[in-house]
Order: structure tokens, then sequence, then C-alpha cells
């Protein structure tokens, strides 16, 4: 399992279908994507239903997402989480989470 | 307009009323309850399976006097949210292959039924299993995009008759929206949550 870490600039330059593409692109290839904040929750409900659209039962279940943003920035306010993790569907569980802390099992 | 109706105090509205939360949460046996109240044969099929619920589900016309104000709505049971389908879930509830993989894509355009269906309610009930820990991203997803279409949402912390439920988790998770813990299932605290629907009517 790879996992590839992309910052902030990297992804001001691309439009949301352009980062959702990306995502799909390497979560299938299964790799795990951190990135650095900027996928706002409206971006993240668009990646789930383009994740749909690309389902295969039999080759590619989906995603699992994981902000890691301290709970009291949750709303629309400040919709954009500090990093955001990204995995291959069942590839990853969350162990532990709290609002400073947080820690995945990789299977 | 606006200014008349803050002016002269507005009429309760006709609630679009959404179910929301991950599969297996209650949000069948929520709308089931809702129904009920309201004089009316609930028609929402509960299983232990996910996904169970896998197009959206509408009961309309639904009326309940709550103290007096009269709550009219609409409700719509949607399917469970999520961002993963794994047919071989379904296998150990006894479906077969071909079962499970039919189930896996029904269940796949129920989810994206029902995030389009974000665009048409007017108010929502994210409902969150209280019995596990509230860190699902589907609820933090659902429950922002709600607030930027400025859709009033009210979490329900589900499940409170079972012993390990914490509703306190999702409250600590949630501190800027209203939660209020119910059971579905027995009905606890169910006037609270019409309460709260019409504070938002």
């Amino acid at each position: 399992m790879k996992i590839d870490f992309i910052s902030k600039n990297a992804l001001k330059r691309l439009k949301t279908r352009e980062k959702i593409e990306m995502i799909l692109r390497l979560v299938k290839n299964n790799t795990i994507i951190v990135l650095e904040g900027n996928l706002s929750l409206g971006e993240q409900i668009e990646l789930v239903k383009e994740t749909m659209r690309q389902i295969d039962p039999l080759s590619f279940i989906g995603i699992e997402i994981i902000d890691f943003t301290n709970a009291e920035k949750y709303g629309a306010a400040k919709n954009t989480a500090s990093l955001t993790i990204i995995a291959p569907g069942g590839k990853v569980e969350i162990v532990k989470k709290t609002p400073n802390y947080l820690s995945m099992q990789v299977s | 307009m606006a200014w008349l109706l803050r002016l002269f105090g507005r009429k309760k509205r006709r609630l679009v009323l959404g179910i929301y939360g991950a599969p297996n949460v209650g949000k069948t046996t929520l709308a089931n309850r809702i129904a009920k109240d309201c004089g009316v044969e609930p028609k929402g099929i509960v299983s232990e399976i996910p996904h169970e619920t896998r197009i959206v589900e509408k009961v309309e016309e639904l009326s309940l006097n709550v103290d007096g104000k009269v709550l009219q709505m609409t409700v719509l049971d949607m399917p469970g949210l999520a961002t993963k389908i794994n047919y071989r879930d379904f296998l150990n509830y006894g479906l077969s292959e071909e079962e499970a993989v039919k189930r896996a894509k029904e269940a796949i355009k129920g989810i994206i039924e029902a995030v389009k269906w974000l665009d048409n309610v007017n108010a929502a009930i994210a409902v969150i299993d209280s019995t596990k820990v509230p860190y699902d991203q589907v609820n933090i997803m659902l429950i922002g995009n709600l607030e930027a279409k400025g859709i009033p949402v009210i979490i329900a912390a589900n499940k409170i008759d079972l012993s390990e439920a914490r509703p306190h988790l999702i409250k600590e998770v949630f501190p800027n929206h209203e939660v209020i813990p119910i059971s579905a299932l027995t009905g606890q605290n169910m006037d609270k949550l019409y309460e709260a629907l019409v504070k938002i009517a």
C-alpha cells in the first residue's frame, strides 16, 4: 500500500472535478492519500457521489474518508479540514480519534 | 415580503423532512414512529441487513398536534449514506452472491438519490447511532452540507434504549447543534423531537 501526501498548494490549482478525478485514480490504484486541508465538505459529498458512480462490486468497493479536524471547527463556516485522509474502502480502520490524535490500522 | 412575514409572524410551513444518516442507525424505525404518531400505518421495512432502504420512501400529508401547534410534514426516509459498498458484507446475512451484488447496486443508486434530495428538503433529521463512536465522516459531511445549504438540521442521537448508548459523545462532537437523545424504537423523547421540529417549521 502506497501513501501519497499532497500539499495545499497542489490542490489549490485544481478544480473540484479535477481533484475528484485525481483522488479516485490514486485510490483505485491502491494508494492512501493524505491531503493538506482544502477538501471542503461540499467537495467531499461530490466525491462520494462520483465514487458511487464508479463502484464496481467486483473490483472497487469505494473509499474511506477521514477528516482530521478539531471537532469545534465542524460546520459550514469553517468547512475545511486540517488533514483529509482518503483510502481505498475497507483498507483502513480508525483505532482512535480525538481532536488531537488519530490512530489508524492499515490492512 | 420577508419583512412583512417577520413583522406579522410566520405561518408554520409544511416540512419536507429528510431523515438522513448512515446505514442501520434507525432511520426507518424513526420514520415509522413518526408515521404512527401521526395516525398513519407505518410502511417502512426494518432489517438488520444494512441498506434495507434503497429508494427514498416518502410519507406525505402527515399532521401532528404538538402542544396546540399543528406540525405538517412530508417525511422522506432516505437510503443510508456511505462511502463504500462491499457486496461481500451482505453474504454474512445469508444472501446469495447474486442477491448481494444486486443489493449493492441498488444501495449505490439509493445513496446517489439521497444526496440529490439534499437540494429538495427544507428540514432534516440526522440520525446517529448513539451506541457507536460518532466520528463517522458521513455524519460530519452530511450535517456540514445541510448547514451550508441553509437547511435546519436536528441531530437525533438514537438507540438510547440500549445500555451502551452514549449520546453525550454526539453532543461533544457537534456542540453547536441541537442534539436530542431518542429511542425511535420505544418512543422515548419523541415529544422533544417534535417540539424541536415545530421550532424549525
